[in-house]
């Protein structure tokens, strides 16, 4: 395998990849997290980022979504730079993302944690807001219609108007990615979406999943601990080790890579 | 406490015939009724007013802590500020004899300048995250203190005063309606949501593209903004304003209103200011005493009922129709 094959480099005049992470180094304080990590991901793929805990796997998604910046290197966002933009920015340019550990809006229900991602794509400004007039009120409509409309299509529409604190395990995950996709994004990050549940769920999750990403085209990255998931689903894995990627390609190489094999069990055998 | 929930929870099948307009209006009558024929005497016209002046001061300090989640413990020098500034126009520019719609002119204007020191210390507070909000404000209102008393042409730590007195139980109720209406209404729009999420979690919450910069800057205007008018209404109430009336004892107060009525509600902040500014003129007679309970309830309410008489809870009435039931309907 060359390099080139590895890290999955687009062919010249190929359309730019919808993410590209070129020599991303980060620190935190003397503490090396990443260390020169290349790896893209294109569109309308199902990509997948495992290693073992501590390898840099959330840190990456981090560094993409704009909560840490990069000590040194850049981010690509379909060929421009999204290096060290505010989040909210880099939500708006079409990237979100779900949290390792739940993160909804408890004290809202399900439906104003969906309508509450639509922020940047509406168009009120504050003097329409505070005197409920001019488009406000086309825009409440068109978004609460739409929350309704996704949540109806992935089974949540039963729940809109519970608070979201009060959903079972399972769907809370499933609001969070929601509420990800709400925002419009043509790429969305999954931080371990199957954390904690048992195999029946998982296999639901990930036909949830892929559901999503076919009905939205949706390019979608995930970090998982649970290798059914990732060999089952994604076509493309990066592995990451000591915050450097060990092995990049697709799910069946990267299995028998003795490098990977190494870093999971101890020996390369 | 437990004695007026209940009361309250007796009162909810009436609930259902209200509507906010119906309620304005049928005030508004009552505001305008009420002096006219000398309905009721002048000590308790004097304390409607005052639970109105400290509702639109609920309301202004619950966008921020109860709904936004951050911290204010500086609301009195917004109220400072509208309250000088309202005063010195109605006093020094517009002449005595001026016209009726002077006065609520001067109290916009106050409330306009309390907004824009609002905005000038909200830029610097919220360029980082986290508590920095209660330090920020707790300073900010120490300065305005200072500033004031330093200032001979006000009449320093003396006070000012010569203001008409031009508050009246009208312009008191009209502005407690706008300011419910103007509140609600950011409360239910894409801000407010923004707001709500930025309270629930903030790194989750710029991480689903809302800029939380710009709607906590927006809410902390539009909160001191209210802040102002209510010092604009309060000055023409009693016609004597000094640093002292705006010190750390009257952003105490604010607090306890908000969370005895309940944190991100708006009829909380009615049932807390009222009840508060009812309870306080009730305990009178324990002389300074009474400043000793203040105090003493918000560490109760703290243990016991953290949220509030309607902590997140809100009374159907003041919902947008299409809001209500959690946007239930379709």
């Amino acid at each position: 395998m060359t390099n080139a094959e590895i890290s999955g480099l687009p062919r010249p005049g190929a359309a730019p990849a919808a993410l590209e992470l070129i020599n991303v180094t980060h620190h935190f304080g003397g503490l090396r997290a990443l260390c020169g990590v290349n790896f893209t991901v294109a569109p309308g793929e199902l990509a997948g980022i495992i290693g073992p805990n501590g390898a840099g796997k959330t840190t990456v998604f981090n560094l993409i979504s704009g909560v840490y910046k990069p000590s040194k290197g850049n981010i690509l966002f379909h060929g421009g730079d999204i290096t060290g933009l505010r989040s909210s920015a880099i939500t708006e340019r079409g990237i979100a993302r779900t949290f390792q550990n739940i993160r909804l809006f408890k004290e809202l229900t399900v439906l104003d944690n969906v309508r509450a991602a639509h922020y940047a794509r509406m168009r009120v400004n504050p003097l329409e807001a505070l005197f409920h007039s001019g488009r406000h009120g086309s825009e409440e409509k068109r978004v609460t219609a739409e929350s309704r409309d996704l949540l109806d299509r992935f089974g949540l529409g039963a729940s809109a108007g519970e608070l979201s604190r009060n959903l079972p395990y399972g769907l809370q995950r499933r609001l969070e990615i929601l509420r990800a996709a709400a925002t419009g994004p043509s790429l969305i990050l999954l931080d371990e979406p199957a954390a904690g549940m048992h195999p029946g769920e998982v296999e639901q999750l990930m036909s949830f999943i892929l559901k999503l990403k076919e009905e939205l085209s949706l390019t979608v990255l995930l970090i998982e601990h649970q290798m059914k998931l990732v060999m089952g689903m994604c076509s493309h894995v990066v592995v990451l080790d000591f915050g450097m990627v060990i092995a990049d390609g697709e799910a069946g190489q990267v299995r028998s890579d003795p490098g990977v094999r190494k870093a999971y069990m101890g020996s390369a055998k | 406490m437990s004695g007026l929930i209940e009361f309250l929870r007796a009162l909810r099948p009436a609930e259902k015939y209200l509507s906010a307009r119906s309620v304005a209006a049928a005030g508004f009558v009552l505001a305008l009724a009420i002096p006219r024929f000398n309905l009721l005497d002048n000590y308790l016209q004097l304390l409607l007013m005052l639970i109105g002046i400290n509702i639109i001061l609920t309301l202004s300090l619950n966008l921020i802590n109860g709904y936004m989640g951050e911290f204010s413990v500086g609301h009195a020098g917004f109220m400072a500020a509208g309250a000088y500034v309202s005063s010195i126009l109605s006093v020094r520019i517009l002449a005595a004899h001026s016209p009726v719609w002077v006065f609520p002119c001067a109290v916009l204007a106050g409330g306009l300048v309390a907004g824009a020191v609002g905005l000038i210390v909200a830029v610097p507070s919220f360029k980082t995250r986290g508590d920095y909000l209660a330090i920020v404000t707790l300073a900010f209102s120490m300065i305005v203190k200072s500033v004031i008393e330093n200032i001979d042409a006000v009449g320093g730590p003396r006070g000012f005063l010569g203001m008409d007195k031009l508050t009246n139980l009208p312009w008191v109720f009209f502005w407690v309606v706008v300011t419910i209406w103007i509140t609600r209404n950011f409360i239910y729009s894409r801000f407010g949501r923004g707001i709500l999420a930025v309270r629930e979690d903030e790194i989750a919450a710029d991480l689903t593209g809302v800029n939380t910069r710009n709607v906590k800057m927006l809410a902390f205007v539009v909160s001191s903004f209210f802040a102002g008018i209510a010092g604009g209404l309060y000055a023409h109430l009693i016609q004597y304003i000094s640093p002292g009336s705006f010190d750390i004892v009257k952003s105490t107060e604010m607090l306890v209103m908000v969370y005895l009525g309940g944190v991100g509600s708006i009829a909380g902040s009615i049932l807390g200011a009222a009840s508060y500014t009812v309870m306080l003129e009730a305990l009178r007679p324990l002389g300074i005493w009474r400043m000793a309970v203040m105090p003493l309830l918000l560490v109760l309410l703290m243990i016991f009922r953290p949220r509030g008489i309607m902590g997140f809870r809100e009374a159907r009435w003041l919902v947008p129709f299409l809001e209500r039931d959690g946007g239930a309907k379709k």
